[in-house]
């Protein structure tokens, strides 16, 4: 049985008398017995979030004064961990895509039968039975170094595909030694350690390749040593504050640490990379006044996010600047922000495809 | 039968602002010329928009960036700016 500590607590709000009263009785039923508070307007909501946390915010679209998407532009901002519901009897496309625009877990439509009522009660369980996601699907809390060691362990002759948002790799092991690894045109050693790097993602393994070209000779503890080392070499440069490459005091882009192949890039002619609150640019290629670009970059992306939540319709996916001469495109991903120049003679679906393989490439 | 239903008729809720959809035209001086946006969604709003994308435009002139044409993209918004003489056209839609 719970004791009063391990009950999640759930917040609802809503403005019908009627709904506060039934489903904190709903929400009682689930097996992780749920502690329910009510309030029936945004002002008080966020009161009480501030008073005591939540496990779960349940809220109502439809709210007087300070309306649904109002107050979860503010809980989203607040407490970005916790895990958000609207349940809410607009059926709207437009206001559930907002909605998920903010970033909430789910969008529910008020129940009206036993059925619904079932399966919203269910999904509600299942969030709060989720803890914060890390590791590898399949397993959670498991690195990609574990998952190679267990490989390794077993001597399986195996495929590791692993898949980390738009970029896929994978190993290729045969009797338990690692025989190649391949990332996009990378292969490989290189492939391996960058493969080996990646925190989170998913992966799977697929049947093994017999004939396979054996491409790394290392030992599998020699390939993870190697790896321990490349990644502490990094972390090392990342703590220290040192930028990875930038500029040079004259202002001109000095030679950076290759993050990517920029020239793979068709019709581009200038890319720049910034970190969250560091000044200088991470990474600058072609760039002829670094800093000058970066405070544009950086100026012109808050007053967008600002404005998208003024709006209610969330952070800037991307940004095309369109000129007779170059067109530029920004986005942000991973904390970074990312300002690329193209010839003008790149569409708009060229620049935003090539951003984004810029974006995962730097996630990945 | 209708008045029945017109005394049990529920009262209407707060109702959620909808984004708009249309186009705007302002001069060099951010002033509304034209405009096929629904009066629904709040002035401020419109004007918070009109604001950021010349603000966006006269920054870009600063740094040396000319510029005639923005497109912001959000999950739930397209925002597209023409610049016009210094004034712009501005289109608003869903993405």
């Amino acid at each position: 049985m719970n004791t009063m500590q391990d009950r999640p607590k759930i917040l609802l709000l809503d403005d019908d008398p009627g709904i506060l009263e039934l489903y904190p009785e709903l929400l009682g039923q689930l097996s992780c017995k749920p502690e329910v508070i009510t309030c029936a307007s945004g002002a008080r909501a966020i009161a009480l979030l501030e008073a005591e946390p939540v496990s779960l915010f349940i809220c109502d679209l439809n709210l007087p004064q300070m309306d649904g998407l109002q107050v979860l532009t503010v809980v989203r901002r607040k407490y970005p961990q916790m895990r958000t519901v609207v349940l809410s009897s607009v059926t709207d496309e437009q206001f559930r895509t907002r909605a998920y625009a903010l970033g909430l877990d789910l969008c529910f439509v008020k129940p009206t039968n036993a059925r619904e009522t079932q399966l919203f009660l269910d999904c509600i369980e299942s969030l709060l039975e989720q803890k914060e996601q890390t590791g590898f699907r399949g397993i959670q809390s498991k690195s990609m170094l574990d998952i190679i060691q267990l490989e390794a362990l077993c001597r399986n002759t195996s495929t590791l595909k692993v898949i980390n948002g738009a970029v896929e790799g994978r190993i290729w092991f045969q009797d338990g030694d690692v025989v190649d690894a391949e990332v996009g045109d990378v292969t490989a050693q290189p492939a391996f350690h960058k493969i080996i790097s990646w925190k989170k993602g998913n992966f799977e393994c697929i049947p093994g390749e017999h004939g396979r070209a054996r491409k790394i000779f290392s030992s599998i503890d020699g390939l993870l040593l190697e790896s321990a080392q490349i990644m502490d070499e990094g972390q090392a440069g990342q703590t220290s504050g040192s930028p990875e490459g930038g500029t040079s005091q004259s202002g001109v882009a000095t030679a950076p640490r290759k993050h990517f192949e920029w020239s793979s890039l068709r019709g581009l002619e200038f890319g720049l990379v910034l970190a969250g609150n560091v000044p200088h640019p991470l990474d600058a290629w072609a760039v002829e006044e670094p800093q000058a670009l970066a405070d544009w970059t950086r100026k012109t992306v808050e007053r967008c996010n600002a404005l998208g939540e003024a709006l209610h319709v969330g952070k800037l996916d991307d940004l095309m600047a369109l000129g007779l001469r170059t067109q530029v495109g920004v986005a942000q991903g991973a904390e970074r922000l990312f300002c690329l120049g193209f010839h003008y003679s790149q569409t708009g679906n060229q620049i935003k495809e090539n951003l984004k393989k810029v974006v995962d490439a730097w996630v990945s | 039968m209708g008045i029945l239903n017109f005394f049990s008729k529920a009262k209407a809720g707060p109702s959620l602002e909808r984004l708009p959809k249309g186009c705007v035209t302002v001069d060099r001086n951010g002033a509304i010329v034209t405009s096929t946006l629904s009066q629904s969604f709040p002035e401020t709003k419109v004007n918070r928009i009109i604001q950021d994308v010349m603000a966006i435009f006269r920054s870009a002139q600063e740094a040396q960036l000319v510029f005639n044409e923005l497109q912001l993209t959000y999950p739930a918004l397209r925002i597209t700016a023409k610049e016009l003489k210094g004034g712009a056209m501005i289109f608003i839609s869903p993405p």
